[in-house]
């Protein structure tokens, strides 16, 4: 009887220490993810000019300019909006993507076509397609929101030498291209190191690795993104310049109106 | 009555030449400074593009004149935008020099303007390009430009229009207000060309009746916004119409042995003032888009309405690849008299975009008379190459046309075109 009791007691203990670990994991990861959405809180507004080098298989490459104008999230709850400008390929300078970043909701999206002056407004479904022929999705390329994923805690590692968190993140947005990222957050500054995607088959397909980290202020921008793709063997380099923090943009600057007024 | 009809004549006459020189002295004195800001603090960039091509007709042209030759051409754009302290200055001018058609060959300033913007209200003025509208069969509600017909007869070319606009930013949406000095008759092709509307040439004199003239201040008011999954607009215009309803038949009387013949010469395009209130609207919900565009006129001849609505639906990442398949069903219905253009017409159309580096995308797309079953098909491909090239190579089939069909002058005019283009 003694014995009994003392067996069942030790399966509840066990059982209670299982479901409590189990519940940290996912608090631990979700307090890491928390951690490193918080440290990018409030930057206001920032401008910035990149470089998209895309590589195919043999390893030829062509270059693509942009610039993206980014406004951070007024309140909690709200997404951040941008707008992305292509200056390169030349065919298609001037068009331009605003997105209104939404949690609940679908995000809103309108693209403006110069030539001929017209702003139309897109589905932003297109979660899993490719951004402008480039290895990075449209997902991958969204500025991150935490309350779009739920999370879990792996483990410790290392990459590059800087000891990392290891989290995992589960998309709760539909049409994802992912059933999972995994993401290595180094433990002293609290910024992506790393992503590894899994594919709907939960076949590793790309990694994201983020590089020349600089400071600004109070907030780390990464300049240099290259995404594998481990699948076709394609990959893109996204070579940032210098972060503007300052470049004076204003709600109104981020308004569907403005699309067709824009340079 | 005549007297007052006269005194509102010079009072309006009046007020057009003040507003017409004002418009001058604005876009001069703009032109000054942006000339005179270029050695201030600015930042200036120019761009430009030359292409060549050759269209190959299949079929013997239905009218005398008409040439059976292949057509080539060149065309080039070039713009410059400069942000400057004292505002922004935009230019763009397309020209296109044509082997068969002298009226092909042109130039017009697309853009030439000064923009400023001022808290709320962005202000504009000289001659620019504004689009409205959602649908992709017909560009409906969309009257500030005229067409360039000479370009092509898809009305998605337009003539810069000289203006001067106000764009009001409230919480609540934008609202566009425009003066319109001047009113640009819509070219049309010449005698030796495919795509003739009559078999007796368009001539280039524009003849304005019931009070527009070519310098009436026509007026134009839109407003647009989204609300969650709606994006809507409404416009209202009044003033000089930007598509002739009728021509003017010109010629001389011959003499036959069965007596005096009249013999019509040209057709001359009339332009009256028409009224036009417009909207559109369209419903985004994840990969299907709802669009609705209608119109109503009254002016020329019996009031009355037009509208074009359909959906639009894509296939994402068809078959796992990357490529996306977009599905376009459209219906127009123009209420002018049989004789019109998509009056009662139904367009469907695919768009297969590749995803890829080089762009590579095929659009294919039909109308299809509701009532004649006349049938016009278009089908475009394009891609990028070299990273400053591009070429396009599109094709036009005019198949089963009825007789007593507008579109019949045109039965004759399928072709192939190859173009490429060179961007700086």
């Amino acid at each position: 009887m003694k014995i009994l009791i003392t067996a069942a007691l030790v399966a509840t203990l066990s059982l209670t220490s299982m479901s409590a670990s189990a519940q940290s994991t996912e608090q631990r990861g979700f307090e890491i993810a928390q951690q490193n959405s918080e440290s990018n809180e409030g930057f206001g507004s920032t401008q910035v000019d990149l470089t998209m080098i895309l590589r195919n298989k043999a390893g030829n490459e062509v270059a693509r300019e942009l610039t993206i104008q980014t406004l951070d999230h007024k309140a909690p709850g709200e997404g951040d909006k941008s707008l992305t400008t292509f200056n390169s390929p030349k065919d298609v300078e001037g068009t331009s993507m605003l997105t209104h970043i939404k949690i609940e909701d679908s995000d809103d999206q309108w693209l403006y076509l110069p030539k001929l002056k017209r702003v139309k407004r897109i589905s932003s479904s297109n979660k899993s397609g490719p951004f402008m022929g480039s290895e990075f999705a449209f997902e991958d390329f969204a500025s991150f929101e935490l309350d779009k994923f739920t999370y879990k805690y792996i483990g410790d590692d290392t990459v590059d030498g800087l000891a990392v968190y290891v989290v995992e993140r589960y998309p709760t947005y539909g049409k994802s291209g992912y059933v999972r990222q995994v993401t290595y957050i180094d433990t002293k500054d609290v910024q992506t190191r790393k992503v590894d995607y899994y594919d709907r088959k939960n076949a590793l397909l790309k990694t994201l690795t983020l590089k020349d980290y600089r400071l600004y202020g109070e907030f780390w921008r990464a300049h240099t993104l290259e995404m594998v793709n481990h699948q076709t063997g394609k990959s893109t380099v996204m070579s940032y310049g210098e972060y503007d923090f300052e470049p004076g943009l204003t709600e109104g600057d981020f308004e569907k109106g403005k699309l067709s007024n824009a340079r | 009555m005549r007297v007052n009809g006269f005194r509102h004549a010079r009072l309006t006459t009046f007020f057009q030449v003040s507003f017409r020189a004002a418009f001058i002295a604005t876009f001069l004195t703009a032109l000054t400074c942006a000339f005179s800001s270029a050695a201030l603090a600015s930042e200036w960039d120019a761009s430009a593009s030359i292409a060549a091509e050759a269209r190959v007709y299949t079929k013997q042209a239905a009218f005398d004149q008409q040439e059976d030759e292949p057509q080539l051409s060149l065309f080039s754009t070039i713009e410059l935008d400069g942000d400057t302290e004292l505002g922004r200055f935009a230019f763009e001018a397309f020209g296109r020099l044509d082997s068969v058609d002298d009226r092909r060959t042109h130039l017009d300033i697309r853009e030439a303007f000064w923009q400023q913007d001022y808290a709320d209200v962005d202000v504009l003025v000289g001659v620019n390009k504004v689009f409205w509208g959602v649908a992709e069969s017909r560009h409906l509600v969309n009257i500030i430009n005229t067409v360039d017909a000479v370009e092509y007869i898809d009305g998605e070319d337009f003539l810069g229009q000289p203006m001067v606009n106000l764009d009001w930013y409230t919480d609540v949406g934008k609202v566009s207000v425009f003066a319109l000095p001047w009113h640009r008759a819509q070219p049309f092709v010449g005698e030796k060309s495919r795509f003739r509307v009559a078999p007796v040439p368009v001539s280039n004199e524009a003849q304005y009746i019931d009070g527009a003239s070519e310098d009436y201040l026509s007026l134009a008011l839109r407003y647009s916004h989204y609300f969650g999954d709606w994006d809507v607009g409404a416009s209202f215009f009044h003033g000089v119409s930007r598509d002739p309803s009728t021509f003017e038949v010109q010629g001389a009387v011959a003499q036959t042995p069965d007596g005096p013949v009249f013999v019509p010469e040209s057709l001359v395009p009339v332009y009256e003032l028409i009224n036009q209130a417009g909207l559109d609207a369209q419903l985004t919900t994840d990969d299907w888009l709802y669009k609705v565009e209608a119109i109503v006129r009254e002016g020329q001849g019996d009031t009355f309405a037009a509208t074009v609505g359909g959906f639009e639906y894509t296939l994402y990442q068809l078959f796992d690849s990357d490529k996306d398949l977009g599905l376009i069903l459209e219906y127009n219905y123009d209420g002018r008299d049989p004789d019109t253009v998509l009056n009662n017409d139904v367009f469907s159309g695919l768009r297969l975009a590749w995803n890829d580096t080089q762009s590579t995308e095929l659009l294919v797309g039909a109308f299809v008379d509701a009532k004649d079953a006349s049938t016009v098909l278009r089908a475009e491909a394009s891609r990028r190459f070299f990273e400053h090239w591009t070429a396009s190579l599109e094709a036009q089939l005019f198949a089963n046309i009825d007789q007593d069909n507008v579109i019949d002058s045109f039965a004759q005019d399928d072709f192939v075109t190859l173009s490429v283009e060179y961007y700086f």
